[in-house]
Order: structure tokens, then C-alpha cells, then sequence
């Protein structure tokens, strides 16, 4: 019952609870990148052992983001936060030319999935690290993660943002927001 | 479950000379937990971010796999380990918590900021590099990647490699100019950030502004607006076709050092340092130095950069790939990667140049699109920084330099179509949207706002731009296809 008021006291608000998954190699940026978007400043972390999870809110957008370590021993480890996620935050390191081919592997790995296939209904790539020099622009990350050879129902976007300064990261979010919410709008209905 | 390799570089990490951290001098009893790969070294956790920052690759003793070449290399007798890198790196580096010219180096309770700024100062400008004896042979470079580095960079072991040209490495020399990235140029709101202090690149004799480098954390949201300090404009070079237009200048030694995009030789620009440089990403600027620049640039090239040279420069949404930096012929540099000009599917009326409009600005985008790096480019000379605001006047400047444009576009298409073949598709859809950037100079000069760009765009795999071949600006687009 409680479930039930939430639900139609979100669908009047419009406001959307949106659980979203943040993964990447190691250090491509994404604790920076989770809570550059969540105190707005660049903080100095460690290698992320386990996760960390924060919400944040965003134009209507009420976002629960799972940061999970991503170096290759706890690499196995996502599958256990693949249920239920809404929208796959990919976070990739631009500069780091030589490991785009270990990127790509991860990421397709992840959305052949059958659990992100369920429910996930969109990828937001984020070039990170724009701010270095020699870093592969958007378009490259796109080419490099082949992104065109993923299943052509799911939407994506490849975002530049330099994590340490916030830079992009909105505009990252402003994507995924209208297209939740326009998928949303179309078809999905609520699900009581 | 350790097993052999992993043993055996936990093993390595506990010995005496791995438990001091080559950079900052921190002692840690039993041994740090990260190792930098490139460098074969042992560091603690703050060198660890400073590295990861610029993307050397560091991995964890406990978190990663580990093979037995890994870790063969991180010992002594194979030139790793940090014995090898403090006789090789970081020779002639004052001692822990001396300052050198440009910076400091950092010790145990200094910000990040400092270590970062040591860590690019030392591996990437190698200002510190000497060469040992029993040293192996430094390892190159990664990050640019180019195969052009020839000159420059290490050959010369003692931090002097200049590159002359093309792409040198981050080499050292101080260069003025070079790329004055990092930095974030831009998106901090108040553009003092992206004032010369923020390009770590940039190397450190600059002329102005001594200040050490800063990286700004914190920057943080997109709006932004910048306005520089705008010592004097910076000279600028009329290239065309690149970027910004490094000028070779005498003293400067541009080194290019990022350059990767940028075609150094295009003009040869009477300009004294030109600092401008590169900035390539524009991201930040590379300003410090205060040179006059006597003539606005030629404007008209920057072209797509959104140009600046009539005094302002907006890199409009040309985004990302959209700089098309394209590649003079003379260049030497590698320009490969950049060199996508992808250009908004539809141009509007203007000026080809805003992506998806006007969007551009409107949107919040601004983030970094448009400051972000573009900002960068700035940082020299950028009188007030407009910031994003109107697509008005944006537009008005982009009329003049259509013109130009037009014609750049008839030389650009030729060659960069050949460049773009194999984009994606998805790459129209870039620009798409957010990309901003415009920025303003009002200075007169750019400096590049070109690449900058490249936060700002993204690339949407839904949409697929409407191409038509007869559009001008539209050419980019359609050879992606």
C-alpha cells in the first residue's frame, strides 16, 4: 500500500526514482565522476573496494548510483548489482588508448547480460579525462567501444566530461533523463 | 589466493627501497598498495591519483592480476622499482619538499594539487629526467601517441628534448604554449582557472604568471562563465587550417607538445612566444605568457573552431570532433585522432556553426562544452569572457567569419574526407545538443577553441542526423556515414 501512494504520488510529482550503475575500468574516473556529481568537488579517492552508492537528485531525476570497483579481480563482481538497473553509466578513461580494447570487451560483456538486458534501457558512455591532453574525443570513444554494434534498441550517448571538474557530466545527465523519461512517456507505463 | 606473480610483487613492494615513494618521499613500512606501471614504480596513494590523472596506468597489488612479466619488470635488475625511476625520472629533482622552478615537490601532507602538478612536471615534461647510468631505457611516452615524436622527446635524455615540431612527447622545454591542457580550462566558472595556472602542460619557464599549476578540483558546474584576466592578447598565428596556430615561434619551442592535433607549421607567425598554443584540448589555456599579439589572427581559421579571430571566438558546437583540425599538409604532427570534423548535421542558418543550434549555449550545457576546453583556449588572451551567453552575438560574429569558413571548407572537405571515413555514424548525432561552446573571446585573439570542445559532445546513437551532401557545412557528416 505504501508502494502503491508512492507511486502515484511520484507519477504527480514527476519526479523518477532511477537506479543507475556506474562502471568502467579502474581508474576511469568513476567514484570522481559519482561524487563530482554529488558535493561538487574533485575528491581524492582511493582504489574502490566494494561499491559506493549515493543519490542524487537531478531535474525530477531522483538517481541511486551504484559505483562499483572496477579492477579486474572485482571485476566479476558486478553481475551482483545488475538487477533492476535502469540506465548503465559507463565511465571510460580517454587517454588510456591502450587498455579502449579491455573497455569495449567489458562493455559488451555487460550489456549481453540477460539481467541488464531486462530492465536496462540505456547507456550513458562518459569520455572522461577530456581534460587530458591526447585524449580520444567522444566520437573515437564511440568508434573504439563500438558502440553501433550494440543492440540497436538500446539507447546510448558517448559524453565528454572531465570528471575532476564536473565538466559534461550534466550534460550527461540531461540526456538521460529525457530519455528515461520520454521512454517513459511512451509505453512504459507506471507499474503498480 | 595469491598466487605466484601476486606473491611475488607484494614480495617486491616490501622491499627497502620500494617503501619510499619515489615522488614525495612517503616511507610506508610494509609496502604501498599501488604500483604505477608505466614507470615501474612503487607508489603511495596520492602519487597513485596524481598518476591516474594523467593516465598512467597504475594498478593495485591487491585488486588486479598480476603476470609474471609484470612483475619481472618492476625489478631492479630489469630497471624497475623506485631506485630505478629516482636515478632516471626524477635525477635532477630538488629534494623532497623543494621547490623547483614552476612548482614544489610535494611531501607527505601537501595537497594533491602539488603532487600532481610534480607528477606531470617529472613524467611528462621530464624536467627532472636524467640519465643513469645503468639506466634502461625510459619508456615512451604513451600518451600522445605519436609516432612522429621523434624529435623530441627522449631522445635527449636530459629533458631537453625539444620537439621541434611535431609531437614531441610531453617533453620538457619549456615551451610556452604547448598544451596548456589539463587544467580544466574550462568550466570553472570564473575563469580564473583556466588561467595559465591550470596548464600543467604548459611548461614551466613561462614568461608570466609563475604560478604553479593548478589543477582545480573543483570546478564544478557547467555554467560558466569565464572571463580572463586577459593579460594581452596573444598572438596569434593565421593557420589555417589548424587550430590554433602554434606558432613557431622562436623562443618557443613550442614543443608542441601536445600538439597532436595541431598543426605547428602552419604559419609561421611573427609572433614572439606564441603562447597560445595549443592548448589542445583547449582546454585550458596555456596563456600565461603574456605576448602581444599585434594582429588579431587571421581569424577566419579556427574556422571551426568557431574562430576567433574577429574578435571572438565561439567555438560553437562544433564540438568534439567538430574542430576539425585538419591537418596541414606541413604537419608533422599526427593528427589522426582529432581529425573527425564532424559537423552538425543540419546547419543553422548562421552559422554553420552551432550545432544543434543554438542550442548550444541555451542548453546547460555548458559544462564543459563550451567552457570547458574552450575555455582553455582563452586563458591567453580571452578579454572578457562573454560565457556563454548569447546566441546573439554569436552569431552575429559567426556571419563574418562565415565567409571565411566557406572557403576553408572547400579545402577542408578535400581533405578530411578522406579522414573521416570510417567514423561512425553515430558520430553526427555529436554536437548534438549540448555542445556549446562557445567562447568568446573578446579579445581578439583565440585561441583555440577548437577541440575544445570535446566535452562538450557527445554522440547520440538515436539520432542520425539528416546529411545532405549539398549542404556545405554539411559534407563532414556525410562522408561519416
Amino acid at each position: 500500500m505504501g508502494l502503491f501512494v508512492s507511486r502515484i504520488i511520484e507519477s504527480f510529482s514527476g519526479l523518477q526514482e532511477k537506479r543507475l550503475l556506474l562502471l568502467g575500468l579502474d581508474a576511469a574516473g568513476k567514484t570522481t565522476l559519482l561524487y563530482s556529481l554529488k558535493l561538487n568537488e574533485c575528491v581524492h579517492s582511493v582504489p574502490t573496494v566494494g561499491f559506493n552508492v549515493e543519490h542524487i537528485t537531478y531535474k525530477k531525476m531522483d538517481m541511486t548510483m551504484w559505483d562499483v570497483g572496477g579492477q579486474d579481480k572485482i571485476r566479476r563482481l558486478w553481475n551482483h548489482y545488475y538487477r533492476g538497473t535502469d540506465a548503465l553509466i559507463y565511465v571510460v578513461d580517454s587517454c588510456d588508448r591502450d587498455r579502449m580494447e579491455e573497455a569495449r570487451f567489458e562493455l559488451h560483456k555487460i550489456l549481453t547480460n540477460d539481467e541488464v538486458k531486462q530492465t536496462n534501457r540505456a547507456v550513458l558512455v562518459y569520455a572522461n579525462k577530456q581534460d587530458l591532453p591526447g585524449a580520444l574525443n567522444p566520437a573515437e570513444v564511440v568508434q573504439k567501444l563500438e558502440l553501433n554494434s550494440i543492440n540497436p534498441s538500446l539507447e546510448w550517448y558517448c559524453q565528454g566530461s572531465t570528471a575532476t571538474n564536473g565538466g559534461g557530466l550534466y550534460e550527461g545527465l540531461d540526456w538521460l533523463n529525457n530519455t528515461l523519461t520520454k521512454q517513459k512517456s511512451s509505453g512504459q507505463r507506471l507499474r503498480f | 589466493m595469491p598466487t605466484g606473480p601476486e606473491q611475488a610483487v607484494k614480495k617486491l613492494s616490501k622491499q627497502k627501497s620500494n617503501t619510499i615513494c619515489p615522488n614525495c618521499g612517503t616511507h610506508k613500512e610494509f609496502g604501498f598498495s599501488s604500483v604505477c606501471i608505466k614507470y615501474k614504480t612503487f607508489v603511495c596513494d596520492f602519487c597513485k591519483s596524481s598518476h591516474q590523472a594523467i593516465s598512467h596506468r597504475c594498478k593495485s597489488l591487491t585488486m588486479s592480476s598480476w603476470s609474471k612479466e609484470e612483475v619481472d619488470s618492476l625489478m631492479a635488475k630489469n630497471g624497475g622499482g623506485n631506485d630505478a625511476c629516482r636515478n632516471t625520472w626524477l635525477a635532477n629533482a630538488p629534494e623532497v619538499g623543494g621547490a623547483y622552478r614552476g612548482g614544489k615537490r610535494p611531501k607527505s601532507g601537501d595537497s594533491l594539487n602539488t603532487y600532481k602538478t610534480f607528477v606531470c612536471d617529472a613524467y611528462e615534461k621530464k624536467l627532472f629526467y636524467g640519465e643513469a647510468s645503468s639506466a634502461p631505457p625510459p619508456p615512451v611516452s604513451s600518451i600522445p601517441v605519436s609516432p612522429v615524436a621523434t624529435n623530441g622527446g627522449f631522445g635527449n635524455g636530459n629533458g631537453n628534448g625539444n620537439g621541434n615540431g611535431g609531437f614531441a612527447n610531453f617533453d620538457s622545454k619549456p615551451s610556452n604554449g604547448g598544451l596548456g591542457t589539463w587544467g580544466d580550462g574550462g568550466l570553472t566558472s570564473n575563469g580564473s582557472i583556466s588561467n595559465g595556472s591550470t596548464d600543467l602542460f604548459n611548461s614551466a619557464p613561462t614568461p608570466a604568471a609563475p604560478s604553479p599549476p593548478r589543477i582545480s578540483p573543483v570546478q564544478t558546474r557547467p555554467p560558466v562563465q569565464r572571463q580572463a584576466p586577459a593579460p594581452a592578447p596573444a598572438p596569434r598565428a593565421p593557420d589555417l587550417l589548424s587550430f590554433d596556430a602554434p606558432a613557431p615561434a622562436p623562443a618557443a619551442n613550442y614543443a608542441a607538445d601536445f600538439d597532436m592535433f595541431a598543426s605547428p607549421a602552419a604559419a609561421p607567425a611573427p609572433a614572439p612566444a606564441a603562447n597560445s598554443g595549443f592548448d589542445f584540448m583547449n582546454a585550458s589555456s596555456p596563456a600565461p605568457a603574456p605576448a602581444p599579439s599585434p594582429s588579431a589572427s587571421a581569424s577566419g581559421f579556427d574556422f571551426i573552431n568557431g574562430g576567433s579571430g574577429g574578435g571572438s571566438s565561439l567555438s560553437q558546437g562544433f564540438d568534439v570532433f567538430a574542430s576539425a583540425p585538419t591537418p596541414s599538409p606541413a604537419a608533422p604532427t599526427n593528427m589522426q585522432p582529432m581529425q573527425l570534423q564532424v559537423q552538425p548535421p543540419k546547419p543553422p542558418p548562421m552559422g554553420g556553426m552551432m550545432n544543434s543550434g543554438n542550442s548550444a549555449m541555451g542548453i546547460s550545457s555548458m559544462g564543459m562544452g563550451g567552457g570547458g576546453m574552450g575555455g582553455g583556449g582563452m586563458g591567453g588572451g580571452m578579454g572578457g569572457g562573454m560565457a556563454m551567453g548569447g546566441g546573439n552575438m554569436q552569431q552575429k560574429q559567426m556571419m563574418m567569419m562565415r565567409q571565411q569558413q566557406m572557403m576553408m571548407q572547400q579545402q577542408q572537405q578535400q581533405q578530411m574526407m578522406g579522414m573521416n571515413r570510417g567514423m561512425n555514424g553515430g558520430m553526427n548525432g555529436m554536437n548534438r545538443g549540448n555542445n556549446n561552446m562557445g567562447v568568446m573571446n573578446m579579445g581578439g585573439q583565440n585561441n583555440m577553441a577548437a577541440m575544445s570542445n570535446m566535452n562538450g559532445g557527445g554522440m547520440n546513437s538515436s539520432y542520425k542526423g539528416p546529411q545532405s551532401s549539398s549542404d556545405p557545412f554539411a559534407f563532414v557528416n556525410s562522408s561519416l556515414r
